[in-house]
């Protein structure tokens, strides 16, 4: 699992630049896996595929890192720009390195504590205060580097921390994506379908595309969630399960299904409520097509943006309860 | 060794201020390939007079501060996360979601952050509302981590386009640097000058060490070399500098205007490229303390622009260090007698 936590780490995927990854992820997949890349070029995976009558159960992971977008080249050559996905405090991005694809650094640049005004040190700073400044004098010089409208990745920065502890920009998702590519590989024959949602974080509806083309009849969504954003810090050794999140109220029956599991593989699952956070992928699915029905796994985990961090015992534990509850859903009665 | 490797080297070293003995350590090894002597203050700054035959020209002295900014652990939460006072000057914006070290018994990784409030009045932030998580319980983090122990941005160097260098300490390392740049040059053309060389101590927070160092060792003339404020965003142009355009010299109430001047002539004469930094009152560094030692110093500032200085990423171009040693290094020579 580190190796490939640690290799997704390594590739840059800011949102809507998907490639990279989705082809690292592909040569990892054992080849009886049958793939298809969607239009928006989110990864479907067939694990065990059954005939098409056959109800399909999907299990979802997001590819997408935050990234930054470059709205204006500057005479002097700085770039100017704009977050892409859900960066809102812009002061969390000083000191961060960014890169285009590791062709190009740039840092992030801000007015010296020394020169700002009373008003400019007790207030956050606004994007539009920022520049990226990656050496280049002019404008023309910076021009045969970047353009208008390129994305830029923050540079990556996998370290294990400690035994039970890894380090890494967004690894959240990543982690998630880990546990699907672990489970895809592994030698067991339930069949379900991998969705690794491409461009979430730019547009959270991506999801919307691949739901319709593998037409699933369960969905089970898996996220990571910041527990420093919420302040629950006693969930950190647990592995979530939304009862509810904004506007989606998600299976009742899974989820009981989903605790039973947990119990025999004595792992520490949590039931919850979360009325401030939404889950787009699932609201997606679950009105896709003639109705989907859903649950979440969510894993708990530290981001301080861009930096993250996360429990190495929560991605087996995640592992392990979304295998044993693929293998026990294999028996269960959808029209129910 | 090149520039780059050499100012790498010393920007690796953790040192901040009121702690410099691990910078302190690494200079007395760089001294010993220069023939004179080593004292050591009581405050750690480092004192190395030349050895020379002639004592007629003026006791010339060269300063750079060798502390960096830091923080230091004054607290640990029920959660087992830091809470911390700064050393130095920090804007505590700059420090969230930053990765640091925490010198505790060992090494530990942290990750700066703020807890947030239901209310509006988030947007303001204090050093005070900043937590650093280091992964420990409390009970962990008390054994392993006093209060006391010092907390420093992590070493983390970026090569940018047109020689630019992006890591942490710029401030004054590469001042320190560029010292010892003059010095290997004195050795290689044998000039024979009444020079002793401050690294001082402290100068984040106390300024201390260039008190007492001066005091105990009062030059004639004296040149401060420190970093200043390279153009950047929404800053005014005709205050500061411009990366890459060579040093910064000083014109201030508080610096001696014929040194200004004579600076400034010699860069024209060498054709070393260089600026004009106007400040109408202290100039904010060492040479603010450097100039009143004892009955006063006759004193001059080379600073040498950065951007983002006191965050991680400072900034510069490796060849503003080159020419700022070219500059004083000339300057010098010009009390040969």
């Amino acid at each position: 699992m580190e190796k490939i936590l640690k290799k997704l780490c390594s590739v840059n995927s800011p949102s809507s630049s998907e490639e990279e990854i989705v082809k690292e992820i592909v040569k990892m997949l054992p080849k009886s896996c049958k793939t298809h890349i969607d239009n928006l070029g989110n990864l479907i995976v067939f694990k065990n595929p059954k005939n098409e009558e056959e109800k399909k159960v999907v299990v979802t992971a997001n590819l997408d890192e935050d990234g930054l977008m470059v709205t204006k080249i500057n005479e002097d050559g700085s770039l100017n720009f704009q977050p892409l996905g859900n960066l809102k405090n812009s002061n969390c991005l000083i000191g961060s390195v960014v890169s285009l694809n590791n062709k190009l650094d740039g840092i992030i640049v801000t007015k010296p504590v020394h020169l700002q005004t009373t008003e400019e040190r007790e207030n956050l700073t606004k994007f539009e205060d920022l520049l990226i400044e990656t050496g280049c004098k002019t404008k023309k010089e910076a021009e045969t580097f970047i353009k208008l409208g390129d994305i830029l990745n923050f540079k990556n920065n996998f370290k294990k921390i400690n035994e039970n502890c890894y380090k890494s920009n967004f690894i959240g998702d990543m982690a998630c994506c880990s546990v699907l590519i672990k489970l895809l590989q592994n030698e067991t024959n339930f069949s379900f379908t991998a969705v690794f949602i491409a461009k979430e974080k730019a547009i959270s509806n991506s999801s919307k595309t691949a739901a319709y083309f593998v037409k699933p009849a369960l969905a089970i969504t898996l996220k990571p969630f910041n527990i420093i954003k919420n302040k629950d810090y006693k969930l950190e050794n647990k592995i979530l399960a939304p009862i509810y999140e904004e506007k989606l109220k998600h299976n009742e029956e899974l989820l009981n299904l989903l605790e039973e599991t947990a119990k025999e593989n004595k792992i520490s699952l949590e039931k919850l409520v979360l009325k401030n956070s939404s889950n787009e992928t699932a609201l997606n699915i679950a009105s896709s097509c003639n109705g989907v029905k859903t649950i979440s796994l969510h894993i708990p985990y530290k981001k301080y943006h861009p930096n993250a961090t996360i429990k190495k015992e929560n991605i087996l534990n995640m592992f392990t309860l979304t295998k044993a509850f693929l293998e026990k859903i294999n028996n269960f009665n959808f029209n129910s | 060794m090149k520039t780059k490797e050499k100012l790498l080297d010393l920007c690796k070293i953790n040192s901040i201020s009121g702690d410099e003995k691990n910078i302190v350590n690494q200079l007395e090894k760089e001294l010993e390939n220069y023939s004179g002597k080593i004292i050591k203050t009581q405050l750690n700054s480092i004192i190395f007079k030349f050895n020379t035959s002639k004592t007629k020209s003026p006791k010339i002295a060269l300063e750079a501060h060798i502390d960096t900014i830091g923080f230091i652990v004054n607290n640990i939460t029920e959660e087992g996360f830091l809470k911390i006072s700064n050393l130095g000057g920090i804007d505590p914006k700059v420090l969230i979601s930053q990765e640091v070290i925490v010198l505790g018994k060992e090494n530990f990784v942290g990750f700066v952050f703020k807890e947030e409030n239901d209310e509006a009045s988030e947007e303001k932030i204090k050093l005070e509302d900043l937590l650093v998580d280091v992964n420990l319980t409390k009970e962990e983090a008390e054994k392993n981590i006093p209060i006391g122990s010092q907390i420093l941005f992590k070493f983390n160097p970026i090569d940018l386009k047109n020689n630019q260098l992006s890591v942490r300490f710029l401030d004054n390392r590469s001042s320190v640097l560029a010292i010892l740049l003059i010095l290997e040059k004195i050795k290689k053309e044998n000039l024979d000058v009444n020079l002793t060389v401050i690294f001082s101590s402290q100068e984040e927070t106390t300024q201390g060490g260039i008190k007492t160092a001066a005091y105990l060792n009062k030059p004639d003339v004296a040149v401060s070399v420190d970093v200043s404020f390279a153009k950047s965003l929404n800053c005014k142009e005709e205050l500061i500098g411009e990366i890459g355009a060579g040093p910064l010299i000083g014109i201030s109430p508080i610096l001696d205007r014929n040194l200004s001047l004579k600076l400034i002539e010699i860069a024209e004469k060498n054709k070393i490229p260089h600026q004009l930094e106007i400040m109408n009152g202290p100039t904010r560094t060492n040479a603010d303390e450097l100039v009143t030692t004892k009955d006063g110093v006759l004193t001059s500032l080379v600073s040498i622009p950065i951007k983002n200085m006191h965050t991680p990423t400072e900034l510069l171009e490796i060849k503003d260090i080159e020419n700022t040693a070219n500059l004083i290094y000339n300057f010098i020579c010009s009390f040969k007698k």
